[in-house]
């Protein structure tokens, strides 16, 4: 219902303002443009390239985001050491460290997965953070009283009581991954939906243009929903599952 | 289970003090604690807000250090009666596991404890029974009222069938109804397993309807002020709370509480 609303709204802004293609084009020529480079294989492969970029660096940011959050919510010291200098980071836009980037590692595949990660990495360290100190001190005192290892504790009470914050923090990842490997493609690419993006800016191919758009908002928009899921069958039957199973 | 009054102490406490130290200033919260508690004893701790009976009680625990004095259970210190699983604790909230249905948090210890797998659901169940649970098993805990899981609570502190249960103001938070409903099972709870309770309370009725004898503390830093047995008749009933010695052991430790 609300797809065939935009359609028309789009259909009526073409026709009262009689834009040129170039400038809107019709859905009917994007679908058109969209069919063309689904059947000449080049939008499956540009598509594999940015998710492939966007998936390592979110798997690298997982994975370190993870271990450095866990450490600095484990200790007083070394979070108070590095803190200044993550949050510092942080404010670095990484369209400025992305052209960086490109020099350091060059204009394959690794620079992308660099920026992805950077965007990714503070979200997930972040939220292991606030996830492994939401752990309620009656059940860490519980486990104590039990004289449980180190290993228990982690296994039993620390990976469940984080993994509610834990999966916000892949949402919110998931989505940033992509979007900076486009900003990565964007600075230097020969390949991948920005780079795609790109180039029809250079050709005038706004039809293309709005595909390889439509295709990161896809991919997005699964990604998503894929965490979503993940989150429904890790989370099933806490309390907070109990209510109304909504998306966000 | 042994139980024989000719053994040693089950607890002893010897000269135990305890300071925290916060923004350099140097806060004591016990002073000098003796005591000793026989097997098969129901001793409640009673004494005004922040007279450090859950500190106490933790000390006992080993879940803090004393900064001076000897604990020792079961005549070995406390840290290895801890290491040895020596007892079960309930908290003042039941501190269970949301993500687990309520077998699954009764067989944490075991789990913890590294028992054979095999008896888990034997030791599980049977701990359910006796708090009358055994037919929730395969709910979650957020589905339980409070009372409700406050028996889990204490089905999980037995499940390891530890000699001592450590209660720190197990029921405080719960209305009055339930309280006494919980205090009538939890002595039919003793009476079955013959597990010594060390209780911590702020309610001078509960303390006198359960114990067997009753610690006063005086306000910070905390001290023995008094100890008072309670020779009430067992098994106690709702009859028990109406009767004239049960009143006059109210008065008492109210007016030592007061002194």
């Amino acid at each position: 219902m609300f797809f065939f609303l935009v359609i028309g709204l789009w259909k009526w802004i073409i026709y009262r303002w009689d834009l040129q293609p170039f400038i809107l084009p019709p859905p009917e020529l994007v679908w058109e443009r969209f069919i063309t480079v689904l059947k000449s294989g080049s939008l499956w492969f540009h598509t594999v390239f940015t998710l492939t970029e966007a998936f390592l660096g979110f798997l690298a940011a997982l994975i370190f985001g993870t271990f450095m959050g866990y450490i600095l919510a484990r200790s007083r010291l070394l979070e108070q050491l590095f803190s200044p200098y993550i949050v510092a980071s942080r404010g670095i836009p990484v369209i400025t460290i992305a052209p960086l980037l490109a020099i350091w590692f060059g204009f394959g595949l690794p620079s992308k997965v660099f920026v992805s990660f950077f965007i990714v990495f503070f979200p997930m360290l972040i939220n292991t953070i606030i996830g492994i100190r939401s752990v309620n001190i009656g059940h860490r005192e519980l486990m104590r009283a039990y004289g449980a290892s180190r290993w228990q504790i982690f296994r039993y009470i620390e990976i469940p009581s984080a993994m509610p914050i834990l999966l916000g923090g892949f949402k919110i990842g998931i989505t940033s991954s992509i979007m900076g490997a486009v900003v990565g493609e964007f600075v230097s690419a020969d390949r991948g939906l920005g780079f795609l993006v790109n180039q029809s800016k250079g050709l005038y191919d706004t039809p293309l243009m709005f595909v390889a758009i439509g295709t990161l908002a896809a991919l997005s928009f699964i990604l998503y929903t894929s965490v979503w899921g993940l989150e429904i069958i890790l989370l099933r039957g806490r309390p907070e599952q109990n209510a109304e199973q909504t998306r966000f | 289970m042994r139980l024989s009054k000719t053994d040693q102490p089950i607890i002893e406490i010897q000269d135990v003090s305890k300071y925290f130290e916060s923004n350099q200033k140097k806060l004591q919260a016990l002073d000098q604690i003796d005591l000793s508690v026989e097997a098969g004893e129901f001793l409640s701790l009673i004494g005004p807000s922040g007279c450090g009976k859950s500190t106490l009680i933790r000390i006992m625990g080993d879940l803090l250090k004393p900064s001076s004095g000897i604990v020792r259970i079961n005549g070995k210190i406390a840290k290895q009666a801890r290491l040895d699983r020596d007892y079960g604790i309930v908290f003042q909230t039941p501190t269970l596991f949301d993500w687990w249905k309520v077998a699954r948090n009764v067989e944490l210890p075991l789990k913890v404890m590294g028992y054979p797998k095999a008896e888990w659901m034997d030791l599980v169940r049977d701990k359910l029974k006796l708090v009358g649970l055994q037919d929730f098993e395969n709910v979650y805990p957020w589905q339980l009222s409070s009372g409700m899981q406050h028996r889990v609570a204490i089905a999980r502190a037995l499940v390891t069938q530890p000699c001592i249960l450590f209660m720190d103001e197990p029921f405080g938070a719960l209305d009055e109804i339930t309280r006494e409903q919980l205090n009538l099972e939890l002595l039919n709870i003793q009476y079955e397993t013959n597990v010594s309770v060390i209780f911590v309370t702020h309610s001078v009725p509960e303390a006198v309807f359960l114990s067997t004898r009753v610690v006063v503390l005086s306000d910070r830093p905390g001290t023995i002020k008094n100890i008072i047995p309670v020779d009430l008749p067992h098994p106690r009933t709702d009859k028990t709370r109406e009767s004239p010695p049960f009143f006059d052991l109210v008065t008492e430790i109210r007016a030592v509480l007061k002194a």
